[in-house]
């Protein structure tokens, strides 16, 4: 049995799920990161966690014991919220006290502790600073040293940097997941980021509509999207329609152009129609004479910096591909010809039902 | 710089409007002050305030009104304070319904209220109620309801409830800490002012006391106005002094916590 077991959770709001019949197993000392668009249900599940919401369904197990019932005082679960949530009329160091002093720890033991966790997260010469004196990234941090002082089993946050600017954002994370690592704690992060919850989590739960679409490592949920609402949330994809052609050998065409992929549906037949993602950066240039080559015209070129996205418009579909940015070496021209190599196993059919999903989701152009 | 010149050179329009409120709060209260202290074209004597302050029903009418205000802001408090709060987390919709309750003790008026009190409990089998000095806290606390949760509710507004709540819930505070740690302290600005309109109010109610029989300072101060004009006048100007020295006292126990934060902010 894992550390914290969520079975059967279920949050309704009138007849609106907000959380729907989720099962969720998070390891000892493991970081789990809840992906999804707003509205998605993720702090609704975290609060479940938390206990700020009693689930109308389902339960919550921690460490073998059932508290879907126990109150949050009586759960030990530190909490970082979005941001406002230092209390105004305390100093960052009696912040961080707080709940050492309502557990009536020791003067001696308070005072040591919240000196070693202000250090830990660099604050060491702030203390007595009230919160309206630190800077957004600062306050996030002396809100992470307070929910961490009390020793708690899990730890449990909401989006805690979507409201800094984003380089404070990308130093924050990597503070936050050395913290993590360093004090083994079970954790929680939610998050609408996709690029946040892939650098941070040990694994990452895509939600949607209150359901989980895909629970995986990063590399997983990039890399093999379960299904087209995953694909499309996660990093940036080419939607290309395209007929089957030769189901045995795994040949469509999109556009007129034959392509091999190593992903086909099962018993398809010849003639059907299906959609294809494809990675913009799975494209690459074409070596001479292969197989498995598209071609089109540049169509737009946008620099990203340490990448260039290029799109090729093929016939009436167009797809965008990323190519590592070389000042040695010329950039595709819109107008250019181009013919670029794309791997089998780089091609991913989707089914028909997840096709018409997918179509409501936002995708790259 | 516009808002820097128009502060330091105010518009006519402006100074007249100053001139006129000044007149109209300094006139009288000079004009009482110059009464209490002059007969006529007499000299200036100070006999009318030794008659007050030597007059022991003063000072037992004084001790009872501070008394019943002092209990007036805790009952007040007590009731207006969870409940104000308990809407803002809970109860959000409810918002209006408990505010508009909270208005009510102004569309009745006082001798209404009164009358209405002692027939309801002046029968003797109320409880404790009965006892008009209960009663009379009582009728205090529902008369302050309007000022206390508006200024409890103000103070509310300024802090995000439902964060810090569960922030102090999630560090193992319960419901006691939570109100004692974090609530209160962090609207203590909105509880001074709303206790010292009670104060004020409490201080100077005439009818209800009156009705109830009871000698308040409000009371004193008409049987004393009806029987010696001078004296009563000093009366005023005393009541006037510490009302103001009231204000000046909780200026200074409330600034004391903002100054410290603004002294930080200038490090
Ligand atoms: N207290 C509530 N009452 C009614 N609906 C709610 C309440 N809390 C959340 N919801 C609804 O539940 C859904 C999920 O909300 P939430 O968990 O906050 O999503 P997320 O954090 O992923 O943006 C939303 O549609 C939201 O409107
Ligand atoms: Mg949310």
């Amino acid at each position: 049995m894992s550390y914290l077991e969520l079975s059967g959770v279920r949050q309704t709001y009138g007849a609106h799920r907000a959380v729907d019949d989720i099962d969720l197993s998070i390891e000892r000392s493991e970081l789990v990161a809840i992906l999804g668009p707003s509205g998605s249900g993720k702090t609704t599940l975290l609060r479940i966690i938390g206990g700020f919401v009693r689930p109308t369904a389902g339960t919550v197990v921690l460490d073998g014991v059932d508290i879907t019932h126990r109150p949050p005082q009586r759960r030990r679960m530190g909490m970082v919220f979005q941001a406002y949530a230092l209390f105004p009329n305390l100093s960052a160091a009696d912040n961080v006290a707080f709940g050492l002093r309502v557990a009536r720890r020791p003067r001696a033991e308070i005072a040591a502790r919240v000196r070693e966790l202000l250090e830990m997260v660099d604050l060491g010469e702030k203390g007595d600073r009230y919160p309206h004196q630190l800077s957004g990234g600062e306050q996030q941090r002396v809100a992470l040293a307070r929910a961490l002082a009390p020793s708690p089993q899990v730890l449990l946050l909401d989006e805690p940097l979507s409201a800094l600017d984003a380089r404070i954002r990308l130093f924050l994370r990597q503070e936050i997941r050395r913290i993590q690592r360093q004090l083994g704690i079970t954790t929680v992060y939610v998050t609408h980021d996709q690029e946040e919850a892939l650098a941070l989590a040990d694994r990452v739960v895509v939600m949607n509509r209150g359901q989980v679409e895909q629970i995986g490592t990063p590399a997983d949920i990039y890399g093999h999207p379960s299904t087209a609402f995953v694909a499309a949330f996660v990093g940036a994809m080419n939607r290309l329609q395209a007929t089957v052609q030769d189901p045995s050998r795994g040949l469509l065409t999109i556009d007129g152009q034959t392509l091999e992929t190593g992903h086909l549906p099962p018993g398809i037949a010849a003639g059907a129609s299906v959609q294809v993602l494809l990675r913009p950066e799975r494209i690459t240039a074409a070596s001479d004479g292969g197989a498995n080559h598209l071609t089109g015209t540049v169509d737009e070129v946008g620099f990203l910096g340490a990448t260039v996205r290029v799109r090729l418009r093929l016939k009436e579909q167009a797809c965008s591909m990323d190519v590592v940015y070389d000042p040695e070496r010329e950039l595709p021209r819109p107008g250019d010809r181009l013919q670029v190599f794309v791997p089998p196993s780089a091609l991913q059919t989707l089914h028909d039902e997840e096709a018409a999903a997918a179509a409501a989701a936002p995708l790259l152009g | 710089m516009g808002h820097v010149r128009a502060r330091s050179r105010p518009s006519a329009g402006a100074l007249a409007v100053l001139g006129l409120a000044v007149i109209f709060f300094v006139l009288p209260l000079a004009a009482t002050v110059q009464f209490s202290l002059q007969h006529g074209s007499q000299a200036i004597t100070l006999a009318p305030y030794q008659e007050i302050v030597s007059d022991p029903l003063f000072w037992g009418s004084l001790q009872f009104s501070v008394t019943m205000a002092l209990l007036t802001i805790v009952l007040g408090m007590l009731v207006v304070v969870p409940a104000a709060y308990w809407v803002r987390l809970r109860l959000p919709q409810a918002h209006g319904v408990v505010e508009f309750i909270c208005l009510l003790p102004f569309v009745v008026p006082g001798v209404v209220l009164a009358i209405g009190l002692a027939r309801a409990y002046g029968s003797g089998n109320a409880g404790p109620l009965s006892n008009f000095q209960v009663l009379l806290v009582g009728a205090y606390t529902v008369l302050s309801l309007p000022f206390l949760f508006r200024a409890v509710d103000s103070g509310l507004r300024a802090i995000d409830v439902r964060t810090l709540t569960e922030a102090a819930l999630s560090l193992g505070a319960g419901w006691p800490a939570v109100l004692w740690r974090v609530v209160l302290p962090n609207i203590r600005a909105g509880l001074l002012a709303g206790a010292f309109l009670v104060f004020a109010i409490v201080l100077g109610e005439y009818t209800i006391a009156s009705l109830l029989g009871f000698s308040t300072l409000g009371v004193y101060t008409e049987l004393e106005g009806a029987a010696h004009a001078h004296a009563a006048a000093a009366l005023v100007v005393l009541s006037f002094a510490l009302v103001w020295s009231c204000i000046g006292l909780m200026q200074i126990v409330s600034g004391g916590g903002t100054r410290m934060l603004e002294g930080g902010g200038a490090r």
